[in-house]
């Protein structure tokens, strides 16, 4: 299996896909490209990852999917966010700075 | 969710083909990305398919996360683990019977082990119920306490809620519904049913009215006797029915579920015990009871067992002198009703669970190695798979759906089997152990079935789960011939397994061994007397038709007279008690002469009423002296005769011919007469006691054995002997019917029963361990049919080849059969109660059983040997 995956914290991946798709709707690879791009190049989501998380949150009812055309003229499948998926961002987003905050404190404490 | 569920169930199709679509137009897109970029679209599309890893792989890894995707895959591994069995089905049969023999040998044992050990006894609160004896040093036949104890605890105990007695003397005659039969009754206090909680089929139980002395004449029948001669009438309450002459009025019906809680006694008719309210201790009102209380809650039996001692000691002295004497160092013992009924078979049942137990340990060990053969055989197809895109869980899980599959089956057919092999162990159990009647297969019996069955599947799929897994897929695809030698660990673990499995069927055959000397012992045993062409039929004189000595006498004498009269009867013999039949009566006995003992303290000895010809017909011998005579009639002092125990206890270095005793009540002078031989009256097991025979006509008993020595067919001589009896008196049952080689056939029976299912335990189990070591070395000769080619092409002789195969296999066997005789030694200790006159750790059988395990091992190794050295080196080396 591909082993140069990016480490990703676990819940990480659920928050960087919820975060692109509040832009717009999008493929699996531009959402794979969108997180390289915005993370600088840290996160390359592969897609053994992408796939099972996009699914998974399709069937939770985070995201919906519709078939469309690409930019480059190919039919693909663009994921958006849904009301529960929006309400889910900012329950993320919130547990991220929860931890990204205590993470801050601890590694500060002396 | 739920809808996801049912999309991906119904809508399968749809899911999969827009799967499809949605990863090939990523790895589209990423080759267009790269191509836009400047490399030639063919180099692209190589490149995006690298970095994707696999279309196959991710969609694989998306089917995992969706929801139901266990139920996919389960059905998917089910579908896929037949197909594989269907192939296999050689394997696949071989590895069902194999459990399905072991699961239901243990599904049969344990459905008796659940009910006599573990289950909660049929009875209200069944833990707090005691079985209180008395045991008398000086007087180790008395059955259990008397009356005026019984009467003192029932009055003063404060830890005791309820206390209630049952003993014999309810055997009686019923003339009404059929011919005259006799039944074992059993007599009871008017609470006991009460305190057991038994709930009635019909009518109510005694009142205490009906438990007095000349109290109206009341019974309770059992459910079974009710059948048999009321044929069910519900109108059986109320109706009188006859016993012993005598009229009594049916009360109740007892349920079908109801077990006696004494294996001594019968559920068969009830009457109530009608005890003296207030005996005192003289032997006319003294009854020796058989006795059982309930504990007030949250009292210890230690407690109690303290407090009856004190009230015995309280009114000690209200007891007669004799009694005195007789109960000096009395125990009071307070058993578990568990141990009271089932305490005897338990240690066989332990050790037969255990046997089986091991029984199943080898089959799984034996199906576990067949697994790691195969799995290894399948390292291709599973790194086929993973090269496919199937992970190492989902491999894993592959073949414990396999082995599981395997598993349930035998399971199912284990259950069937145990059905029918629970049949097969009814006959093995005592034939009075009331508990046995609740034996069956029940859902408890059922979960243990399906456990253990689940248990077998995962032990035995692990072992291939351990080979297929660690195998490297690159090395494995590339692996040109397949009998070359494997990785060494394969092998490690395949022997390992054998040679355990040697070892456990050493140790069960050590086992079966010991079990088998025990019972060729007790089997030769000279039992006194010579069982061959003896018919015996017991009989009752009713009590009030026969009330007087003389007429029972005279009956009896009528009785030898016809009996010896019927054609082809050599000799025809009556005795009040005879060996394996009937209760002796016993009588304080003294040599006249030498000082009294205290009152009560002279020793009681059976005294048993024969007719003049009685050792002539069971050919015991007279040692010494002569036989009672006609002319002996009315001697006196009256002519006894005494067997050797007697003579060397009571006359040791003299002589005891000629010597005059005093016995019972009477002051009348016995002499002896003659000696004869011990005889072995109450069980195989145990040594000849002292005995004293009488003629029958100086004790006249109502209760006699007749015996009948003769060459004609039993069941004939035995409708023409009843027919002799009914011709003197219509109304004396006959009862009880049987030839004397039954009777000893039967008191070997739990000797016999303990042997036959050890043996056939240890017989599935050395089978199954020949097939293991058969199986592993079958499995060598054909991955090294290569090597052996090539050493046969370079000048091996087949002996040399032979030598060498049959020495890995020996080398094995004989590693397990030295750690099975070590752990024989070990285990063989449990076996101790069951064994007779053998030592657990005998030399003979330990070497027998070790031989004759190195003798099939040879067998189970010499025919793969063989197999190999027809092998033409030729034929071999050209395969690949």
């Amino acid at each position: 299996m591909p082993s140069e995956n990016t480490d990703l914290l676990p819940g990480t991946l659920d928050l960087l896909i919820l975060q692109t798709l509040s832009l717009g709707p999008q493929h699996g690879l531009g959402i794979s490209r969108r997180i390289e791009q915005i993370t600088g190049g840290t996160f390359r989501v592969m897609p053994g990852s992408l796939f099972p998380a996009l699914h998974r949150m399709e069937e939770q009812g985070w995201l919906d999917a519709e078939w469309g055309e690409s930019e480059t003229n190919r039919k693909a499948k663009y994921y958006g966010l849904t009301k529960s998926g929006r309400r889910r961002l900012g329950i993320e987003k919130g547990r991220w700075d929860k931890v990204a905050l205590a993470i801050r404190s601890a590694l500060e404490a002396r | 969710m739920f809808r996801a569920l049912l999309r991906n169930l119904l809508r399968r199709r749809q899911v999969e083909h827009d799967l499809d679509q949605e990863v090939r137009t990523y790895a589209d897109m990423l080759a267009d990305e790269k191509a836009r970029s400047g490399m030639p679209r063919t180099e692209a599309e190589r490149s995006a398919r690298i970095e994707l890893g696999g279309i196959e792989q991710v969609k694989e890894q998306v089917r995992a996360s969706r929801t139901g995707a266990w139920l996919d895959i389960l059905a998917a591994d089910l579908r896929y683990a037949l197909r594989t069995l269907r192939r296999n089905r050689g394997f696949a049969a071989v590895t069902v019977l194999t459990l399905a023999l072991c699961i239901g040998a243990n599904a049969a044992l344990f459905s008796a082990v659940n009910v006599l050990l573990l289950r909660p006894l049929p009875y209200k609160d069944a833990e707090r119920l005691v079985y209180v004896t008395e045991f008398w040093p000086h007087e180790p036949y008395v059955p259990g306490p008397p009356s005026p104890d019984f009467t003192n605890w029932r009055a003063h105990s404060q830890l005791i809620q309820q206390i209630e007695g049952y003993g014999g003397g309810g055997d009686v005659t019923l003339t009404t519904g059929g011919d005259a039969e006799r039944i074992a009754g059993t007599s009871v206090t008017a609470g006991l049913l009460d305190m057991l909680g038994v709930q009635f089929a019909l009518g109510r139980n005694f009142v205490p009215e009906e438990d007095r002395p000349g109290a109206p004449a009341v019974v309770i029948l059992g459910y079974r006797l009710w059948q048999r001669r009321f044929s069910g009438s519900t109108d059986v309450v109320g109706r009188q029915i006859e016993l012993d002459g005598v009229g009594r009025t049916v009360v109740g019906v007892l349920p079908s579920s109801f077990a006696f809680p004494d294996n001594n006694f019968s559920h068969q008719l009830l009457i109530p015990i009608g005890l003296d309210p207030s005996p005192g201790w003289h032997e006319q009102s003294l009854r020796l009871l058989r006795v059982m209380a309930r504990l007030k809650p949250r009292v210890t039996r230690d407690a109690v067992h303290a407090e009856l001692l004190e009230l015995i000691r309280r009114q000690a002295s209200e007891e007669s002198p004799q009694f005195v004497t007789m109960r000096k160092d009395m125990e009071v013992r307070l058993i578990p009703l568990r141990e009271r009924l089932a305490g005897d078979i338990r240690p066989a049942l332990l050790v037969l669970q255990a046997a089986v137990g091991l029984v199943l340990l080898i089959g799984c060990l034996n199906v576990a190695n067949l697994q790691i053969a195969r799995g290894i055989a399948r390292r291709k197809e599973m790194a086929l798979r993973t090269a496919l895109g199937a992970g190492r869980a989902r491999l894993t899980r592959q073949l414990l759906t396999e082995s599981l599959l395997l598993s349930l089956l035998g399971g199912g057919a284990g259950l069937a089997l145990g059905y029918w092999a629970l049949s097969l162990l009814r006959t093995f159990l005592p034939p009075n152990l009331h508990l046995a009647d609740g034996i069956r297969i029940d859902p408890v019996v059922m979960s243990f079935t399906l456990a253990i069955a689940i248990m077998s599947g995962v032990v035995t799929g692990l072992a291939p789960v351990l080979a297929a897994t660690q195998t490297r897929l690159d090395e494995t695809l590339k692996e040109g011939s397949s009998r070359t030698t494997e990785p060494g660990s394969h092998h490690r673990l395949h022997r390992a397994l054998v040679i355990a499995e040697v070892a456990v069927a050493m140790v069960l055959l050590a086992g079966s061994g010991l079990l088998m000397r025990s019972f060729v012992r007790m089997a030769s045993l000279d039992p006194g007397f010579d069982p061959n062409g003896l018919l015996t039929l017991r009989i009752a004189l009713p009590a009030r038709k026969y009330a007087t000595d003389q007429s029972r006498a005279a009956f009896l004498s009528q009785l030898l007279e016809r009996a010896a009269a019927i054609p082809g009867v050599r000799d025809a013999a009556i005795g009040g008690a005879l060996p394996l039949i009937g209760g002796r009566v016993r009588a304080g006995t003294w040599v006249d002469g030498r000082p009294a003992p205290p009152l009560g303290g002279r020793p009681s000895i059976p005294v048993t009423g024969v007719s003049l010809n009685y050792f002539e017909t069971l050919r015991i011998p007279l040692l010494d002296g002569r036989a009672i005579t006609e002319a002996d009639r009315d001697s006196s002092p009256h002519a006894v005769i005494v067997n050797r125990a007697f003579a060397d206890r009571f006359f040791p270095g003299e002589d005891a011919l000629g010597r005059n005793i005093t016995f019972g009540g009477s002051k009348d002078l016995n002499q002896i007469v003659g000696i004869a031989g011990n005889v072995r009256q109450d069980g195989l097991r145990i040594a000849a006691e002292p005995a004293i025979y009488v003629s029958y006509r100086q004790i006249p008993e109502s209760e006699i054995v007749l015996v009948l020595r003769s060459g004609l067919q039993q069941a004939a001589l035995a409708a023409t002997a009843s027919g002799a009896v009914r011709a003197i008196d219509p109304d004396v049952p006959i009862y009880d019917v049987a030839t004397m080689r039954d009777r000893l056939a039967e008191a070997l029976s739990t000797q016999r029963a303990n042997m036959v299912l050890m043996g056939m335990f240890a017989a599935l189990a050395l089978l199954l361990a020949a097939i293991g070591v058969f199986g592993v070395i079958a499995y060598m000769v054909n991955r090294r049919s290569l090597e052996i080619g090539i050493r046969m092409a370079l000048g091996a002789q087949k002996t040399d080849v032979l030598k060498m195969v049959l020495g890995h296999g020996m080398i094995l066997a004989l590693i397990g059969i030295a750690i099975g005789l070590g752990g024989a030694l070990a285990a063989t200790r449990a076996l101790r109660t069951l064994l007779f006159e053998i030592s657990p750790s005998d030399p003979w059988t330990l070497a027998a059983s070790a031989i004759l395990f190195a003798g099939v091992a040879t067998a189970a190794c010499y025919i793969p040997a063989r197999r190999a050295v027809r092998v033409d080196p030729m034929t071999t080396l050209r395969h690949d």
